[in-house]
């Protein structure tokens, strides 16, 4: 991670995040564990009028744009300072190829309700990166306070394209071609390349007019004049009435909106696939909510949550819960169940354990793993093991490990081999895994936890385990 | 490249400069992307007319609404 003195204080080390580079209207730091933002002097007047006429307060009270304290300039990290804010702090950074398809779509509305306000007061987003939105909870909120530029008259949006590449084009791929081509916003950081997106969808979207023009057309616009940003002229350019813009606003809104996805098969299942008999499953929520109340976690990682069930019992404590899933579905039916409930401290994530989100970006400084957004307080992986360590051959060590490195506790579920899921796995392959055994897995994670608590489920073959990282566990 | 397809780039984007389609300056950090742009000013006026459209048709279908919800 980079990082910069302090402009005022010689001695004051501060970092700065790394994804913030690009905009040279202001960046993100962090000071003493708090997260602010400088605004450029080259910012002073967009910044005011963003104030000034209304919108930062039309935007945090609608619950839009996150809100900010201003601080004296005394505390900039960089000369050339106007202000420096404090905005309100988002539990868990998440980036868009982590969503559920609802997520990002609600991402995507968001981003174009907030840029008709700003229209409406004179005012416009100078990009569309879907990296601005955050999730408090079920509730997406935009973090980039300094997005907003005063309108020129007859200018056309300048975020059009980015907002094509980074929510229109993944939304129309999920909904007409495969959800798992969500994970090209991970290789493509600037969002999916109009091009390719126009080549992998089928040529029935030819038929829907947005998606004709704002994909199709717009892939074809931007490769025919792929070199003329190199070829400005001092020709005039031609304008771009209030009435087209908010035509294209519409539009956009319109295929958003369009656009849905359903995963195939049955929805109950993601709600009522256990194998637990209804005592036992009573039981293990009833020894989830002991352990965390003996924990007591301030954040909660649930890994392998499916729909959530066990990470509702940790936000109905009040406890921020993150519940990573590496099914789409899930998360997606996570997701809508925490839109009905409205919950505001549980945040469905979609996240393969056994490849988590790399560092990407400039100097892989952009986007952080999901480790360097840690450590949480307390990690759960309930009948999570079994799928690691047989159906992908990780070692009990190298998780226990990896978990250390996630959180500080760790509730776990062991889940043996005479488990009809185990039995399940191992019906069509060798049994290499002599260590699966309960003695092996207290072993194996007794190098990195000191267990404090363990119960066996009693009406099923498993075991769940409270586990505090021990001290010289991580570096 | 086939020499044909060149002379056929270059013929669109000296058309789009006569029409005056192109982006001369660029005051934000971002680029907009000249095809971007130029699809955005080209499709102006019939998103404008769509839009303008629906509203009218909007506005039309709630003063019905609004008498008929008086009358019941």
């Amino acid at each position: 991670m980079p990082s910069l003195l302090s402009a005022s204080s010689p001695t004051r080390t501060d970092k700065r995040v790394g994804g913030s580079f690009r905009d040279p209207c202001g960046f993100v730091f962090v000071r003493d564990g708090r997260v602010l933002r400088q605004v450029n002097k080259r910012y002073q007047s967009d910044y005011d009028q963003l104030i000034k006429s209304g919108l930062y307060d039309a935007l945090v009270a609608e619950g839009l744009l996150v809100p900010h304290k201003e601080l004296g300039v005394e505390e900039a990290a960089a000369p050339d300072a106007y202000r420096v804010l404090e905005p309100e702090r988002i539990e868990l950074i998440s980036y868009p190829y982590e969503w559920c398809f609802s997520q990002l779509r609600e991402a995507a509305l968001t981003t174009l309700r907030i840029q008709k306000l700003a229209f409406e007061r004179g005012m416009t987003l100078k990009d569309a990166s879907a990296y601005n939105i955050q999730f408090r909870g079920s509730r997406p909120v935009f973090i980039d306070t300094l997005s907003f530029e005063k309108y020129k008259d007859g200018s056309p949006w300048v975020g059009y394209r980015q907002f094509c590449q980074h929510f229109l084009a993944p939304l129309a791929l999920i909904s007409y071609v495969d959800v798992r081509l969500l994970s090209l916003l991970r290789t493509n950081i600037d969002g999916i390349p109009l091009d390719l997106t126009a080549q992998l969808l089928p040529a029935r979207t030819k038929l829907k007019p947005a998606l004709l023009m704002h994909l199709h057309l717009h892939a074809r616009a931007q490769t025919r004049n792929a070199d003329e940003g190199m070829n400005q002229n001092a020709t005039p350019r031609r304008k771009m009435n209030a009435l087209g813009l908010r035509g294209l606003f519409d539009s956009l809104t319109t295929a958003i909106r369009g656009l849905t996805w359903s995963p195939q098969g049955d929805w109950a299942n993601y709600y009522s696939e256990t194998n637990y008999s209804d005592d036992a499953f009573e039981l293990k929520r009833e020894l989830v909510s002991e352990f965390l109340d003996d924990a007591r976690p301030n954040s909660v990682w649930d890994l392998g949550a499916n729909t959530g069930v066990f990470s509702r019992i940790a936000a109905e404590k009040g406890i921020a819960t993150t519940a990573i899933d590496f099914d789409p579905a899930a998360v997606e039916a996570n997701y809508r169940q925490c839109q009905i409930e409205d919950r505001h401290n549980l945040l469905p994530l979609v996240g393969d354990l056994t490849n988590p989100s790399p560092a990407i970006g400039w100097a892989a400084e952009e986007r952080d793993t999901l480790e360097d957004r840690g450590p949480t307080d307390l990690v759960m992986a309930l009948a999570l093991i079994h799928h690691l360590a047989i159906a992908n051959n990780v070692p009990l060590t190298r998780t226990a490990e990896y978990f250390a490195r996630l959180g500080r506790h760790l509730i776990i579920e062991f889940v043996p081999k005479q488990d009809s899921q185990v039995q399940r796995m191992l019906r069509t392959r060798e049994d290499v895994f002599d260590d699966y055994t309960q003695e092996g897995f207290e072993a194996a994670f007794e190098t990195a936890f000191v267990i404090e608590r363990q119960r066996a489920v009693s009406g099923s073959e498993r075991t769940l385990y409270l586990m505090r990282r021990r001290v010289d566990a991580v570096d | 490249m086939p020499s044909s397809t060149v002379d056929r780039e270059h013929l669109f984007a000296h058309v789009m400069s006569k029409l005056r389609l192109l982006p001369t300056d660029c005051d934000g950090y971002l680029d907009p992307g000249s095809g971007s742009y130029i699809l955005q000013v080209a499709m102006a006026g019939l998103l404008g007319a769509a839009f303008a459209l629906k509203s009218s048709w909007l506005s039309i279908k709630m003063q019905f609404r609004a008498k008929f919800a008086k009358r019941k």
